[in-house]
């Protein structure tokens, strides 16, 4: 059935079996690279700073040592965290995004407190308007997330670069300015970059990829 | 081994059967219950469960026959004489298929609403409940939460230091959100109002409690009320299991503190079973006498401020469409009905009713503290909830405000399941994001419309 998720995750070549809720199943296996894979589908993009490890490591270390984990406020006191950083940290919550990167089991969370899971945090995203071509309908709408989401697509390797996040800064400076694109010779001067490369950043083209992704409208 | 099995098998048979016989010396009501029904079926069309999955298993008739048949067959002439044709037959002794049944029914007493008699199939699941307690046969997750609630005077097990860590934590939130100093009380003595919410109000989802302390502010009545660091939390499981020593037993912590406080008023949070159990069962019955404090519920009296015109809003921090769901124990047995349409129509831009509503709304799915049962997590998602999904995509509703923690799980699980585009919370989280404070509503960052 579609509502159930998906059985194994891989990171960074690991594969790590989940519980029925997209939970670690066994806490043992949980490692950084487990936390980093994870904190980007609970929407966490461009790597966990200091400041989502130290979420992390706290939720740890209740459970390895109290094995307990603190309800949403008393973790958020006991960190110096407003509800709002929160958040801010970890889109998808506490218990469904914090912990979950922090590898505990759902099990393990509902036996502790049930209320734990009572959190009613906003799961939902607003979705991007495209065009029929696939292109975000507002050039003002474009964040970080959507070009995560289009190289997600992509299935890159090496997922969104900072090579990536430059090209696309300098792609959406100049429309802003112009209301135009760059030629493609222009951009490769630009940022310094041949062609082999290019095809490498953006295997789909320079207008339906490189503009895709940077929130450009379609230019035929 | 097999011998002990059949001893004890034979025992529990024994044990049910009395338990059945007694209720022919207990109150009138769930004897009248026993006699009554016509099986018209009337009840299986009203039912969250039923409408779900309709099944023999999932009827309403059919499993409070469970007790009934086996009240016929040993208490009354017809039912003696006639045996199966007057829908008598002994029980089968087979406990398991009982406690998945009874665990079965949200108690939501939608079927007593509509039923030609007024037969309450809540009350029969409640003593079908507390035959299995009596045996030991609660499912754990049950047993667990009374026992915490028991043991701290708290379902969340949470002591009276991290409580007032909370507090210090969201007086915090609060002068972030306007820049001032909000108070919640705690342990004041001599506070004309007593505060008792469900601790995941304060501990989980606390913007209804900020909710609250604004509204008090505003009214200049900060030194007026106050929480209790051992009692904080409403929500009483002894209801769910059916064990009335229990439910005594977690209750008069809460009456003993309200005394000692010296309160004019329990003022009960956004909590359904919590209410109704003070309102309708302690009060009404008169659990512990004649007592000085009256019990009023939190939503009745800021419904009041409001239509006394004493609290300002700006509706624009809620612009998304909103609708609320009403909890059965408010909606069906309290007759909270109005109330909290008033605060979130004054509220929110776009308020939008679910029908049917008031006392005809269907079940969460989650009512009768099955919501706390994660076991049957896929039958709360695909039976017992389905109707309430359905009802909510019907309005085109972005937010549900509820006013009962254990809908508001079962909400935020059937979201994440059937990974619908809406969001849950409280009617006073509506309250605490709109309400104009020195003519100034809250700033956050963190809300999407």
């Amino acid at each position: 059935m579609s509502n159930i998720e998906p059985e194994t995750v891989t990171f960074a070549g690991k594969i790590y079996s989940l519980d029925q809720r997209g939970f670690l199943k066994s806490p043992e296996q949980w490692d950084e690279d487990f936390a980093e894979g994870m904190a980007e589908v609970q929407e966490i993009y461009g790597g966990l700073t200091e400041k989502h490890w130290d979420l992390i490591h706290y939720i740890r270390r209740k459970f390895t040592e109290e094995e307990t984990i603190p309800v949403v406020v008393l973790a958020c006191a006991d960190n110096n965290l407003k509800l709002s950083d929160l958040r801010f940290l970890f889109p998808t919550g506490y218990h469904r995004g914090a912990c979950r990167i922090a590898g505990i089991n759902y099990d393990f969370m509902y036996k502790t407190n049930f209320w734990l899971t009572y959190e009613t945090t906003t799961l939902q995203k607003e979705e991007y308007k495209l065009t029929h071509r696939g292109f975000l309908e507002d050039f003002s709408k474009w964040d970080e997330r959507f070009a995560q989401i289009i190289i997600r697509e992509w299935k890159l390797p090496g997922g969104l670069t900072d090579r990536h996040r430059e090209i696309i800064s300098y792609l959406r400076d100049f429309y802003e300015r112009m209301k135009n694109i760059p030629t493609f010779f222009e951009m490769c001067k630009a940022n310094n970059l041949d062609v082999d490369e290019f095809k490498e950043l953006f295997p789909e083209g320079y207008r339906r990829g490189a503009c895709r992704i940077a929130g450009l409208p379609f230019f035929g | 081994m097999s011998d002990e099995n059949t001893i004890s098998h034979e025992k529990v048979r024994e044990e049910v059967i009395n338990a059945i016989k007694a209720i022919d010396n207990g109150p009138q009501v769930l004897k009248l219950y026993m006699e009554m029904c016509a099986r018209c079926g009337t009840c299986a069309e009203q039912c969250p469960v039923y409408y779900g999955e309709p099944t023999k298993e999932r009827n309403p008739v059919l499993r409070s026959d469970l007790i009934r048949s086996t009240f016929k067959k040993h208490t009354t002439i017809a039912g003696k004489l006639l045996g199966a044709l007057d829908g008598a037959g002994d029980f089968d002794g087979d406990m398991e298929k009982w406690v998945t049944q009874f665990y079965e029914c949200t108690g939501c007493r939608r079927c007593a609403t509509f039923c030609p008699f007024g037969i309450d199939n809540s009350v029969i699941t409640r003593k079908g409940r507390a035959i299995a307690d009596k045996l030991g046969l609660t499912p754990d997750t049950m047993k667990s939460v009374v026992k915490t609630s028991l043991e701290t005077h708290n379902t969340d097990g949470a002591s009276p230091e991290a409580f007032k860590s909370a507090i210090d934590f969201l007086e915090e939130e609060m002068k972030d959100e306007h820049g001032i100093d909000i108070k919640i009380p705690v342990d004041v003595e001599g506070a004309e109002f007593f505060y008792v919410p469900p601790s995941g109000d304060v501990l989980v989802n606390p913007e209804a409690t900020t909710g609250i302390a604004k509204v008090f502010y505003v009214l200049g009545m900060q030194d007026n009320w106050t929480m209790s660091s051992k009692c904080f939390d409403g929500a009483n499981y002894g209801l769910f299991t059916g064990n009335d020593t229990d439910m005594k037993a977690d209750n008069k912590p809460y009456v003993d503190e309200a005394i000692s406080l010296g309160s004019k008023y329990m003022f009960m949070g956004e909590c359904g079973h919590a209410y109704r159990i003070m309102k309708m069962m302690m009060e009404k019955g008169k659990w512990w006498g004649d007592l000085p404090f009256k019990v009023v519920n939190c939503m009745e009296w800021t419904a009041d401020q409001i239509e006394a015109g004493r609290l300002e809003f700006d509706k624009s921090k809620n612009p998304m469409p909103v609708t609320y769901h009403d909890p059965c124990n408010f909606g069906r047995s309290c007759g909270i009905v109005e109330d909290p349409r008033v605060i979130l129509k004054a509220t929110c831009q776009d308020f939008r009713e679910m029908y049917p509503n008031r006392g005809e709304n269907w079940c969460c799915g989650g009512g009768g503290g099955l919501s706390a049962m994660d076991d049957i997590h896929d039958f709360r998602m695909n039976v017992s909830g389905r109707k309430k999904m359905e009802q909510v995509k019907d309005t085109g509703a972005k937010y549900v405000a509820t006013a009962c923690s254990n809908c508001k799980r079962q909400f935020m699980q059937l979201i994440e399941y059937h990974k619908a585009d809406f969001a849950v919370g409280g009617v006073h989280d509506m309250l605490s994001r709109a309400i104009m404070i020195n003519g100034k509503a809250a700033e956050r960052i963190d809300y999407e419309s």
